[in-house]
């Protein structure tokens, strides 16, 4: 009776399992389907149309929904990803598997990691597709802005095109000036660190250290030899040249009330420093995004940024600047449509719709610039520029033209070793001076293992 | 008299007696055959997941990245590596901080839930095995929360020792410390149900003779209770000991969702995951994985031969 009882029990289960099984099938399908095809399914439909395969991060999701518009004779599989931002190797791990087993390759990619083109168009990777020997004609490469492609050229070979400059500019608050009796926009990191007094007396700031864009945005920004490949194999890393000491006793003097050590996009910035910001040397595409200005304007409706032109190094010093990422569009050498991906490329780096009102940072081809900027202007995210300071076009076009060549990208992520080896020294109260030469180290280090010759 | 200091657990068959099993009518020929298929099954997953990796992995460190042999260069390499020292160093401190936690906290806690009636120590045991469920990468997005200063339930215990923001709580000296309460939090509520079960194992008869003979909870716990638990600590010991040496989650996820505030290469395995997957050199990183094998299996031989934990008495 017993066994009777629970073959019944078996069968009804079985009658109950078998949908199930067929749901949760379902279920598992549509997610690969998802994760695989992601927002692809808007160019899916057509199998003899040609694939491309397209990496995206988030914030580049609305240009590929343009694309896969655009392009309804293409067959999108779009793949979302984290650009592989912060030295994480999500690239360089999936490219080492994809190299082993002889298929995985996407057709483009984007990244949101300066040294990329450095590491995956080099041995061991040999990913990326060398743009300027036939695939992108010079007419299209001439435009992009000076000095663009730095990051991008290994041994006059281009390996990728720039979505976005992120070329650092100086963003400062008109209303928090006035209301801290500043009343000029520095120029120089002298008077920037001079207005730190002032700042603090108000409970403001002057910018932010301590997070891992320290070494783009001091150090690049004064041409301080951290990074400096002198010729293939060769780099110079030199803490001690006078353009890395001179900045770092520079911000070592500031109190630490107005250069916190304090990250953006932590969760809390907003809230602690969000309505404070009175200047900050920074990235073009941090103008419309700077966490917690809701708060200020909700007191303030003037509380918006401005931008400014880069601080030199004293008056009348050498107009350079850094950069805090900016994007690299790249074809995979691997790609069976390899005209078809240096198209979409190229429609993703120049498109002027796309550039100037789907992306966030400033468009690194030249003719695209106008428009964008004009987007920003309408946006309302920005403060009117006081008298005398430059219009956010002239700030960008000439921050734009003035990133420094000699901070070269190399295989290793130099904001990663600032991030773990320097940002802890900072936070528990150590000095720049110290943190120079605690990255000098490490990034020495990795150097050598990657086979360069350091200079030091 | 006074209780002896060894005593061992009685067999399974005497314990099933004792608690009135009536599946040991069972016929022995199929209780072998089930633990035939049961074991049958193991070993091919063993096998496929187990050996053929360790193989694979054990091949690739004596080979060179384009073929041939390599005899030891790729071991040479990955312990001439800068990262090597400090890696293993990193481990060390966090084993040595976690194990002692787990031999002296888990007994503890286990041996008080013992003494317990039967429904308090049932509630105890859930909540102490409640935190296991979110064990991995759950478990330290749990544990970013609970250690930044601004966003912290125990924000003023944090404040109060100084941390204000949480670039200071994760400072390089503190990390051993904050990656052991993450795997003490996480494993250390199996372990107690485990280390009860063993307890439970104890004949209430030789608890009850040591209490008529004078001894009292302490001594009775020290005396009796754990001598007869001890290869259950040695067992705990031993795969702990494997496991943390293998350390990759915490602080890479720590690592990530601070922007770096970690280093990728913060312990041996994560310098074998770099480099296999950064530098493209499965062989080296092969070579660190075979040492850190070399290392659990050295370990837990010196426990067991130790310890005696294969005897059979």
């Amino acid at each position: 009776m017993k066994e009777k009882e629970s073959t019944n029990t078996r069968r009804r289960r079985a009658r109950w399992l078998r949908p199930m099984r067929l749901v949760a099938a379902f279920a598992c399908l549509a997610g690969v389907s998802f994760t695989g095809a992601g927002i692809g399914s808007l160019g899916a439909g057509a199998s003899s149309k040609p694939t491309l395969t397209i990496w995206y991060d988030t914030a580049r999701k609305p240009m590929l929904q343009a694309y896969i518009k655009a392009h309804p004779d293409v067959h999108v599989v779009a793949v979302l990803k984290d650009g592989d931002s912060n030295g994480d190797g999500t690239y360089q791990s999936a490219f080492a598997l994809y190299n082993r087993v002889g298929h995985g390759w996407p057709d483009v990619y984007f990244s949101e990691q300066n040294n990329d083109a450095a590491s995956l168009s080099q041995p061991p990777f040999n990913d990326a597709a060398v743009l300027n020997k036939g695939l992108v004609s010079k007419s299209i490469l001439g435009k992009f802005a000076h000095g663009s492609a730095g990051l991008c050229t290994i041994g006059g070979k281009v390996y990728c095109l720039r979505n976005d400059l992120a070329m650092n500019v100086l963003w400062y608050n008109p209303a928090l000036m006035a209301q801290d009796g500043i009343t000029s926009v520095p120029t120089t990191w002298q008077q920037w660190a001079a207005d730190g007094a002032m700042a603090a007396a108000h409970g403001d700031i002057i910018g932010t250290q301590g997070d891992s864009w320290d070494a783009d945005t001091f150090y690049w920004g004064n041409q301080c030899p951290l990074s400096h490949v002198t010729s293939p194999g060769v780099i110079t890393i030199k803490p001690t040249s006078t353009n890395c000491t001179e900045m770092a006793s520079l911000l070592d003097g500031v109190p630490r009330t107005a250069l916190p050590v304090a990250y953006m996009f932590s969760s809390t910035f907003g809230s602690q420093y969000g309505g404070k910001i009175v200047f900050y040397e920074g990235a073009a595409w941090m103008g419309g995004v700077f966490p917690g200005l809701g708060s200020c304007k909700s007191t303030n409706p003037d509380c918006t940024m401005a931008a400014g032109y880069p601080l030199t190094w004293g008056s009348g010093g050498p107009g350079v600047t850094g950069a805090i990422g900016g994007g690299l569009w790249f074809v995979s050498s691997h790609s069976k449509h390899l005209k078809l991906a240096t198209a979409a490329v190229v429609w993703f780096a120049t498109n002027s719709t796309a550039q100037s009102k789907l992306s966030p940072g400033y468009p690194a081809y030249g003719p695209d610039d106008a428009a964008y900027v004009a987007t920003q202007q309408a946006s309302g995210n920005y403060a009117t520029p006081l008298s005398g300071a430059p219009t956010l076009a002239q700030a960008f076009n000439k921050a734009a033209n003035e990133i420094w060549a000699g901070w070269s990208a190399v295989p290793y992520a130099n904001d990663q070793i600032w991030a773990s080896d320097v940002v802890p020294t900072l936070a528990s109260g150590g000095t720049q001076a110290a943190g120079l030469g605690i990255f000098a180290g490490d990034a020495g280090n990795l150097a050598r293992s990657d086979g360069f010759q350091v200079h030091s | 008299m006074t209780p002896s200091p060894v005593a061992t657990v009685p067999d399974e068959r005497t314990s099933a007696r004792r608690g009135g099993r009536t599946g040991g009518d069972a016929p022995i020929g199929t209780s072998r055959t089930s633990g035939y298929v049961f074991v049958g099954l193991y070993v091919v997953l063993l096998l496929l997941f187990g050996i053929a990796p360790t193989a694979y992995a054990i091949y690739l460190a004596l080979t060179k990245v384009g073929g041939g042999f390599a005899w030891g260069s790729n071991f040479a390499r990955a312990y001439d590596d800068f990262r090597f020292l400090p890696a293993f160093e990193h481990v060390g401190e966090y084993l040595a901080i976690w194990m002692i936690a787990e031999a002296t906290l888990i007994l503890v806690l286990a041996l008080m839930l013992h003494s317990l009636a039967r429904r308090t120590s049932a509630a105890f045991r859930f909540l102490f095995y409640m935190p296991g469920a979110l064990a991995g990468a759950a478990s330290v997005l749990v544990w970013l929360f609970m250690l930044d200063p601004t966003l912290s339930p125990w924000h003023l215990l944090l404040s109060g020792m100084g941390f204000s923001q949480i670039d200071l709580v994760l400072l390089p000296t503190h990390l051993p410390f904050i990656f052991a309460i993450m795997a003490f939090w996480t494993g250390a509520g199996g372990w107690i149900v485990v280390m009860y079960g063993a307890l439970n194992n104890i004949p209430d008869e030789l608890l009850e003779a040591a209490r008529l003979d004078g001894a009292n909870a302490f001594q009775s716990a020290l005396r009796i209770k754990l001598p007869l638990i001890k290869k259950w600590v040695v067992y705990m010991l031993i795969l702990s000991f494997a496991g943390g040496t293998q350390l990759f989650v915490e602080p890479q996820l720590v690592g990530q969702a601070t922007a770096g505030l970690v280093s990728n290469t913060w312990s041996p395995n994560q310098l074998a995951y770099y480099i296999a997957f950064i530098n493209d050199n499965f062989n080296e990183a092969a070579a660190i994985s075979v040492s850190l094998l070399v290392l659990g299996l050295a370990g837990a031989a010196l426990l067991v031969w130790r310890t005696k934990l294969f005897e059979i008495s």
